[in-house]
């Protein structure tokens, strides 16, 4: 049984502006909301010299989409203060271990996945894989999780879209972050009645928790972010982003360390324009990857023996991208979107690439360049209360592989049909053909990872997953300030090559003439399910969510049937906060029943020059087990002091309060003669301290 | 194919154009059965600096006659002229049939006590394309030949695992043969 535990300590300081008041960003409307429109001719505010006031609001998300407001995301029990980490409460959302790692949608792995931030795809989402995330906490206004069935604007995208929105950067904010752990910091003002800017860095160290393992391993990282926006007035605007974030690992081992490198940045310089009649939008972004892994082996002890040469792997990638799209408002009834991008990226590997499978099979290769380019058009016709969208988007894909170059071009459309429904109820149809280049996953139980740096392009020679997906959503008020959603979805997908499976066999013992069967290529994997959603917001004494989502997966080999990689039936989780007076309570509980893991075998075969035969144990595709339901509970407590001129918070966070451990996979003792269960217990405190001056 | 199903196949999302994969070697098998067309072995996708025996082989354009599985294996050494009893099987890839206008790999294995003929596309082999890095069991790739036989063919003791030569064991008739060359 492998146990991880740490005790953090934080404290966050949040001075607040006495001009403006308090900073709440939990409150706060993210960046994203449309600028105010500028007066026009006859306007009372450009004739009469009226006072102008500029109203800031958010387009509700629509009904295929979750919202959730990264400060309160912040502050779910379990979630430790990363926003991020709330994304495994959402229905539709599974991880590996109970509510802990990357999202899992809908069944598909996270590679297959998109992580934005304001349009801006990231390509991993937290340090080390899985330490604290790469985005300052302060940095996010709102999470949008879009699980399917996604417009026309989205392209090469089959599994799920998960949208970080940029916090407000007008009102002036500052954070401090210090922590046995890390040292942090945010920043956000107005530098002119134009300009405003949000700066934010990280740098952190995971060694001390790392040490709990290995006394001598070493883990550092550092994050920043900064975000610029002038607007020019007229509606118009300029912003400027760049993300970034770097990863160090040492570890030495007998004979040798190894030292990795993980690390990324993001630089995008975008114009905007807005006005009543339509928006137009058109950037450029630049992209830097790092992933590199050295050993370096210590000298032999005999000097005759020359020494060995360090072994690197990995390498870096470059790229830039275009992009330009816009809306159009032709009529009361009529509108029309459309966009155009072009990316190019270039992936340095080295001599040495990193290895994502055993196999040498070029089907699963790596790519040296990538190109693609994609258009997309959608009208939005209005009738009554219906909003009729139908959409069509064409990409060409071109990777330049070791010893093979691909092409390949797709063109798929989508529909979307909205309708107002009683009592402010919103119901939506989306179906849509989709296609995407394979993805590579990092899926070693109980560990899975994606996107992964330097993997763009990887497995194209085999060709594009592509399939057709549907989903059903409604949402709707309920009475007591609740809110209620319910969505039922379908995805038909054809993968080219499926990473998920790329080291598995099927295995038949004792049968030397028969070689394992690996099959990777052409599987079709089918999910269906439904999710359920009830939520009350921020802002009563009493706000959190309940989601239950009901899912199957299955594989199609053709030949047999088995469950997806990540089937699980029943997901459940609840979170809630109490605020009575200086006091806030809240719990987190998620449960979830069993995935199908590889349930070893067990064979005794007869070899050639030993009289007696040998006991052996194996694993097959075929052969699976699920182990029983897991759950677990997460505490948080947080109690408020005030004094004359300034207020402190005192949070404690306890993740597991439960102690409750999930099997995470099964191996045989051949020795023993029996089956072992390989279990993960996770328990993480935290205490917590935040100053508002 | 006519530009209209071109055009179909495109608006639906399945139009594909791909250049070739890259062949380091194939052996060009021919015979008197109509089985002819190219084994190629693939490279593995890597920089050429990275060393490996386990090659991806694959047999889309060989043509075969009929949908019935076919056996093919490799042996040593590399003349199609050895007689069929001197030659040392080295590796059996597999079956070979027919799907759509390609040949793809089948790998026989058992599931549920149903034997059955798993589609596995490729086959994997061992050979050295380094001829100072080879042994017994991996030789280089020009010392062997690929041989395309019946199934169903009995052959005197069990047939041997990968990596565990066994002479003589050529003796079923050879429908067709192919020796390695460098592309």
């Amino acid at each position: 049984m492998k146990y991880v535990s740490a005790f953090v300590i934080s404290l966050i300081v949040i001075p607040i502006d006495r001009a403006g008041g308090e900073p709440t960003p939990a409150d706060a409307p993210p960046e994203s909301a449309p600028a105010p429109v500028p007066p026009t001719a006859g306007d009372p505010g450009e004739n009469s010299g009226g006072e102008v006031i500029e109203v800031h609001g958010v387009k509700p998300a629509d009904p295929g989409t979750t919202r959730l407001d990264a400060g309160a995301a912040r502050k779910a029990p379990g979630a430790l203060g990363e926003p991020i980490r709330a994304l495994a409460l959402l229905p539709g959302v599974t991880t590996s271990i109970a509510a802990v790692g990357y999202p899992i949608i809908r069944g598909t792995l996270p590679g297959e996945s998109r992580f934005t931030f304001d349009g801006i795809q990231l390509p991993m989402l937290y340090h080390f894989l899985l330490g604290t995330q790469v985005i300052h906490p302060s940095f996010i206004g709102d999470l949008e999780l879009r699980a399917g069935g996604h417009g026309a604007e989205q392209g090469h995208l089959i599994g799920g879209h998960v949208a970080l929105t940029p916090a407000r950067q007008e009102a002036t904010r500052t954070e401090i972050r210090a922590s046995p752990l890390e040292i942090g910091a945010f920043r956000a003002q107005a530098l002119t009645d134009a300009t405003s800017a949000a700066v934010a860095a990280r740098v952190g160290t995971l060694t001390a928790a790392a040490r709990i393992y290995d006394t001598s391993t070493s883990l550092y990282y550092v994050d920043q972010q900064t975000r610029i926006v002038h607007r020019l007035g007229s509606g118009d605007a300029l912003t400027l982003t760049s993300l970034g974030a770097f990863d160090y690992l040492g570890r030495p081992q007998e004979g040798l360390v190894e030292i990795i490198k993980l690390g990324f940045h993001r630089l995008d310089g975008r114009w905007t324009r807005e006005r009543t009649s339509g928006s137009l939008r058109a950037g450029v972004e630049t992209s830097l990857d790092v992933a590199r892994s050295v050993k370096v082996y210590a000298p032999p002890e005999d000097p005759s023996i020359p020494p060995t040469r360090p072994h690197r792997e990995g390498g870096r990638s470059y790229g830039v991208r275009a992009y330009a799209d816009g809306r159009l408002r032709l009529a009361p009834w009529l509108g029309v979107r459309g966009g155009i991008e072009a990316r190019h990226r270039t992936l340095v590997h080295g001599s040495e690439p990193f290895q994502f499978t055993e196999s040498t099979d070029p089907y699963l290769g790596l790519a040296r360049r990538v190109d693609a380019q994609g258009g997309w058009a959608a009208f939005d016709v209005r009738a009554g209360g219906l909003t009729i969208t139908p959409g069509i988007r064409a990409d060409v894909y071109h990777a330049d592989l070791y010893g093979a170059s691909v092409r390949h071009v797709t063109v798929d459309p989508r529909l979307a049909i909205e309708a107002r429904l009683p009592r402010g109820a919103r119901a939506e149809l989306a179906v849509g053909m989709y296609a995407a280049p394979p993805q590579a996953t990092l899926s070693e139980e109980p560990v899975v990872v994606g996107p992964l740096p330097m993997t763009d392009g990887a497995g194209s020679s085999g060709g594009m997953n592509r399939g057709v997906q549907g989903q059903v959503s409604i949402r709707t008020p309920l009475p007591g300030g609740l809110e209620g959603s319910v969505a039922a979805y379908y995805r038909d997908m054809h993968y080219a090559v499926d990473f998920g499976i790329g080291d598995k066999i099927f295995e038949e013992p004792c049968r030397t003439e028969l070689r394992s069967a690996h099959v990777y290529r052409n599987i079709d994997t089918r999910s269906v399910g439904v999710e359920v959603m009830l939520r009350r917001d921020v802002g009563r004494s009493v706000s959190g969510w309940l989601s239950y989502s009901l899912a199957k997966v299955d594989r199609d080999f053709g030949f047999i049937q088995l469950p997806g990689e990540y089937d699980q039936r029943h997901t459940l989780n609840a979170t809630a906060q109490w605020r009575r007076g200086r006091w806030t309570l809240g719990t987190t509980g998620h449960l979830h029943t069993g995935r199908a893991l590889l349930d070893p075998q067990v064979a005794n075969c007869m070899v050639t020059g030993l009289p007696d035969p040998v006991t052996y144990s194996f694993t097959s595709l075929h052969k699976l087990r699920r182990p029983p339901l897991a759950w677990r509970v997460d505490l948080r407590a947080e109690r408020a002091f005030r004094f004359a001129d300034w207020r402190m918070n005192l949070f404690f966070e306890l993740q597991n309060a439960s102690f409750t451990k999930e099997i995470v996979g099964y191996d045989y003792d051949t020795f023993e003669g029996r089956m072992i269960e390989r279990t993960v217990f996770l328990l993480l405190p935290m205490v917590g301290l935040e100053v508002l001056l | 194919m006519s530009i209209g199903r071109w055009l179909l196949l495109l608006a639906a999302g399945c139009q594909t154009t791909a250049e070739p994969y890259e062949v380091m070697a194939a052996a060009n098998l021919a015979g008197t059965a109509g089985i002819e067309g190219p084994l190629e072995v693939l490279g593995a996708g890597r920089p050429a600096s990275m060393f490996h025996l386990e090659h991806t082989v694959v047999a889309y354009d060989v043509r075969l006659p009929d949908e019935a599985p076919r056996r093919l294996r490799l042996f040593n050494p590399g003349s199609c002229d050895t007689p069929p009893d001197e030659v040392m099987l080295i590796e059996d890839l597999g079956t070979i049939r027919r799907v759509g206008d390609e040949v793809h790999f089948f790998v026989p294995t058992v599931i549920d006590g149903r034997r059955i003929e798993v589609d596995t596309i490729v086959a994997t082999a061992l050979m050295s394309f380094d001829p100072a890095r080879t042994d017994p069991y991996v030789p280089y790739f020009l010392d062997m030949i690929a041989v395309v036989q019946d199934l169903g063919e009995d052959e005197p003791g069990p047939p041997p695992a990968p990596g565990f030569p066994q002479k003589g064991s050529g003796t079923a008739p050879w429908l067709a043969c192919g020796a390695f060359t460098l592309r």
